[in-house]
């Protein structure tokens, strides 16, 4: 008889039993001092929640959150483990462990739901796709065909990102505002062969660790997407590999062509952004039920 | 006796007879046109409420980020805010949810949140002297997930049960008993 009226103490503090009830308890708790040390327990405990004081957000958020806004960034932080002995000071200064810099945010109001991105990064895909298949058809006549070796940026090459500064640096996609056009940092005519194709790829680095990222992340919410939404990514994100893969072989062949250039990355963009609304999708599935 | 605030009462709002959801409407309106200057004032109204609830439903270190990423993505989602209700009650709302989207990614990554009865057992007895708030907020942090979450929002936020089981995908019952479970562990902390 006591556990049960101890298992319903809160129902009572709360006033959420029905009159008879009431009555009952309160005969009971006339009778059994447990019940009503219990009781008083438990009334402190919610007042003192009721008196929780509310501490002010750390002085240096806002500064993160304006920075991000005005870079027309959306950012999310990717919970890393953070030392529980750190201050939070210290850890609002050196900001999250690991933070992926999203992409843009196309003046902050407008965002693409997933199956409109699915549909942008196939129409890019395909469309610009289509017309590099068709240079590597125009090359083939003139490039001998062999094993196509793209050079790759050594580890410590920085990439445009890298030397980022501010609390939101790290892993990101060229400053949050999507690749910028080749032709803006590539000099064609002195930057040729080899030498293009390096700075291309260096170029690429900062798209190739964001997507590296956000696949981690991805792959361990994939439960919060559903099979066939993931199936269609899935099978949409190898299209779209497909694209960047015939990207850097023209590239490759013509390493001066702007237009590769351009659509490489902007493949590796969407690609980027693609995942970006996968992973943002699978964290916030809770909002959309 | 229950109360109500969380989704009706802000604290800070409505508190002079102005309904809540006509305080933050000019800066709501100016940030939903890009005016950062408003949202601004936006975030110094509403970031003390929604870092500390990050802060008490999940952990102290994570509450930073986690409060950053409500704001961006209050910012982004700005547009869509209909003013149906208060401000603050939308971003309370959108908060919750960013919230118990990152516990998921909390729980798989840290470990850090523990469904054991007498996980407070572990904490050191508090000193005499002791700052009491700041120790009932490290009891709160460390209080099993599903207790905490109900706690939090309950008694410390004003959301009523039914509420809770929506937000948080379970019964009613189930959020009274978890409620119980919070408020029993925390009495027993604090008598130790």
């Amino acid at each position: 008889m006591q556990d049960r009226w101890m298992e319903r103490l809160s129902e009572y503090l709360d006033g959420e039993m029905d009159r008879a009830e009431r009555v009952s308890l309160e005969t009971h708790l006339g009778e059994c001092g447990e019940c009503s040390a219990a009781l008083e327990g438990l009334s402190r405990v919610r007042a003192r929640a009721r008196e929780l004081r509310q501490a002010p957000a750390p002085p240096a958020l806002w500064p993160r959150i304006e920075a991000a806004i005005a870079q027309g960034q959306d950012a999310t932080a990717v919970a890393g483990p953070t030392s529980a002995a750190e201050p939070r000071a210290a850890a609002v200064a050196a900001g999250p462990a690991r933070v992926i810099r999203l992409g843009s945010m196309r003046g902050g109001r407008h965002s693409f739901s997933l199956p409109e991105l699915l549909a942008a990064c196939l129409a890019v895909a395909i469309v610009s796709g289509g017309l590099v298949y068709a240079l590597l058809r125009h090359q083939a006549s003139t490039v001998v065909p062999g094993p196509v070796t793209v050079a790759r940026a050594p580890e410590t090459q920085p990439s445009p990102s890298a030397a980022g500064t501010g609390p939101l640096s790290g892993p990101g996609i060229d400053g949050g505002r999507g690749i910028a056009p080749a032709s803006a940092t590539i000099e064609p005519a002195v930057r040729t062969g080899a030498g293009a194709v390096y700075a291309a790829r260096a170029e690429e680095t900062p798209h190739e660790e964001a997507i590296s990222e956000l696949r981690k992340v991805l792959a361990r919410q994939r439960d919060q997407l559903d099979p066939a939404t993931i199936r269609t990514l899935e099978s949409n994100l190898a299209i779209i590999d497909l694209a960047i893969d015939q990207a850097r072989r023209a590239l490759a062949a013509d390493s001066a062509n702007t237009y590769v250039k351009e659509h490489l990355a902007e493949t590796m963009r969407r690609k980027v952004e693609l995942l970006q609304r996968a992973t943002m999708l699978a964290s916030t599935s809770e909002e959309t039920r | 006796m229950s109360y109500s605030g969380g989704l009706t009462m802000t604290p800070g709002q409505g508190s002079e007879g102005t309904p809540a959801k006509y305080l933050d409407r000019e800066d709501v309106a100016l940030a939903a046109r890009g005016d950062v200057r408003a949202f601004a004032r936006l975030y110094a109204a509403h970031s003390a409420r929604i870092f500390n609830l990050a802060r008490r439903m999940t952990t102290s270190e994570a509450a930073v980020d986690i409060t950053q990423d409500i704001f961006l993505r209050a910012w982004e989602k700005l547009g869509t805010f209909r003013g149906e209700s208060a401000f603050g009650t939308w971003l309370h709302r959108l908060a919750v949810n960013v919230i118990l989207a990152r516990r998921a990614t909390l729980r798989t990554e840290q470990g850090r949140f523990l469904d054991e009865e007498g996980i407070l057992d572990a904490l050191p007895a508090r000193p005499g002297g002791s700052d009491l708030g700041m120790d009932f907020e490290r009891a709160i942090e460390h209080l099993p997930d599903g207790a905490k979450a109900v706690f939090v929002l309950y008694d410390v936020e004003g959301y009523q049960h039914e509420e809770i089981a929506g937000i948080l995908g379970i019964s009613s019952g189930t959020s009274k008993a978890q409620l119980h479970r919070a408020r029993m562990i925390l009495r027993r902390y604090l008598t130790r």
